[in-house]
């Protein structure tokens, strides 16, 4: 899979909060997450897509990313 | 760092995520040749779905691609019954973009199921979690209007996995009592993920961008940016304009050339550019359409269509910036760019812009004077 420019990246993960339910690694579309020793990890940061997944689905808030689209149509109308 | 994270529902109270204002009628035109009877559990009549696509659907997902009648593609939202699904079956969610429901009914074909089709405006599911149509909002919604747990005995729904991003699992079931777990990314996985007892593998839950992928998107891209090529006749006539103020007859050859130039760089940026994409060099999307445009640009310094230098430069200016949004535009195609990179090269791609207005201006000047 290509990987696009990923200097900002913005996904965290907050271990302490982490419950270890995995549900974070089951969403992820590029497989980037992984649960070990009860804890999720992000293995490969680059491929991340910000698509929010793992955010919104974990139960304890343990992930945050600043999710979006990806879509040159979207951010060049938003003025800043 | 990012925000603490809030939950969608937040502020909300139980009746207001309950009810939806202004909910949509949608015509069952575009399924109603799929209709194919109707079950009866507890008393609910749910709609058959067929599983075997017509000619007719098959010229609708034609005419889908080359973007004719796009915006009338819903399907009516509810639950709808594949094969002859008794009470507790198992049920799949999805989106209500007709081409969606096509490959997902056809996927079910032989199974006995139920179909919860969610209101995304006639989106996607991928693009519809993004834009927070395919949510837990409107799925809590749904599974509560339809009474999926109570009368049709649903205990758990299965969800496409790429609807997920949108998806807070632990709210639905605080607010319906049933439970979410995740399909495959492809619903022509779907008989495989049944017959594995319910489980994704490794490969199914993973996004690709094959070759397929990439073109399947190439006819509609091109129709949606054709207009660039009438603004690239704009362009023409606009810098032809410029040599008649100055005194040389008014030449449309010039026009016309320019448009076969407009045509080069629209198939470069809609066609060539999605194609190779995997072997372009550069992670930023423009750059890759930049160095693309040598193909355009080549040809036209060698046999340059005006006969003043300056305005053959604006014109380059023209197809370079041109081709630099169609290939940053696709963008929004893939499945393997991010938020925070769009924003990055979107920043870029306004100083490019900027800069090549700047040059253009300074060299019409220059042409008036000179």
């Amino acid at each position: 899979m290509m990987i696009y420019i990923a200097d900002a990246i913005s996904l965290n993960v907050n271990v302490t909060k982490c419950v270890g339910c995995g549900l974070c690694e089951t969403v992820c579309p590029h497989q980037l997450l992984e649960v070990t020793f009860g804890k999720a990890k992000i293995i490969n940061k680059e491929k991340c897509i910000e698509c929010g997944a793992c955010q919104s689905n974990c139960p304890v808030g343990a992930i945050t990313v600043n999710a979006g689209t990806g879509c040159a149509v979207a951010v060049l109308n938003t003025k800043q | 760092m990012t925000e603490e994270r809030t939950s969608s529902l937040e502020g909300l109270t139980k009746e207001e995520i309950l009810t939806k204002e202004n909910e949509e009628h949608i015509s069952d035109q575009s399924i109603q040749h799929a209709l194919d009877g109707a079950v009866e559990i507890n008393n609910k009549i749910i709609p058959r779905l067929s599983s075997d696509l017509t000619a007719l659907d098959r010229t609708g997902t034609l005419k889908m691609r080359l973007g004719i009648n796009r915006s009338d593609y819903k399907v009516p939202t509810g639950v709808y019954a594949i094969g002859t699904p008794v009470q507790g079956a198992t049920m799949f969610v999805t989106c209500n973009y007709k081409l969606t429901v096509d490959y997902v009914r056809q996927s079910l074909a032989g199974q006995s199921c139920f179909l919860l089709v969610l209101d995304t405006k006639g989106i996607n599911v991928w693009c519809a979690a993004g834009k927070g149509t395919f949510s837990s909002r409107e799925l809590i919604y749904q599974l509560h209007k339809h009474q999926v747990k109570k009368v049709l005995g649903v205990r758990k729904v299965y969800l496409p996995q790429l609807g997920a991003s949108m998806m807070e699992p632990h709210l639905v079931r605080k607010y319906t009592g049933v439970s979410v777990a995740y399909g495959p990314v492809r619903c022509e996985d779907l008989p495989e993920f049944i017959h594995n007892g319910f489980q994704a593998t490794k490969q199914m839950r993973t996004v690709t961008f094959s070759l397929k992928e990439r073109l399947v998107l190439a006819p509609l891209e091109t129709i949606l940016y054709a207009k660039y090529v009438v603004y690239t006749l704009v362009v023409c006539l606009m810098l032809s304009l410029l040599m008649t103020m100055k005194g040389q007859p008014f030449a449309i050859e010039y026009t016309v050339q320019g448009c076969f130039y407009g045509v080069m760089a629209l198939m470069l940026g809609s066609i060539i550019f999605p194609m190779l994409l995997p072997k372009l060099p550069f992670k930023y999307f423009s750059h890759n359409g930049y160095l693309l445009s040598t193909v355009v640009l080549i040809p036209l310094m060698l046999n340059p269509i005006f006969p003043s230098m300056w305005l053959n430069i604006i014109f380059a200016g023209w197809l370079i910036t041109m081709i630099g949004y169609i290939t940053f535009n696709f963008t929004g195609s893939t499945t393997f760019t991010s938020q925070s990179g769009v924003e990055i090269e979107a920043k870029q791609y306004k100083r490019f812009v900027k800069g090549m207005s700047m040059i253009g201006v300074v060299l019409i000047v220059m042409e008036v004077i000179l």
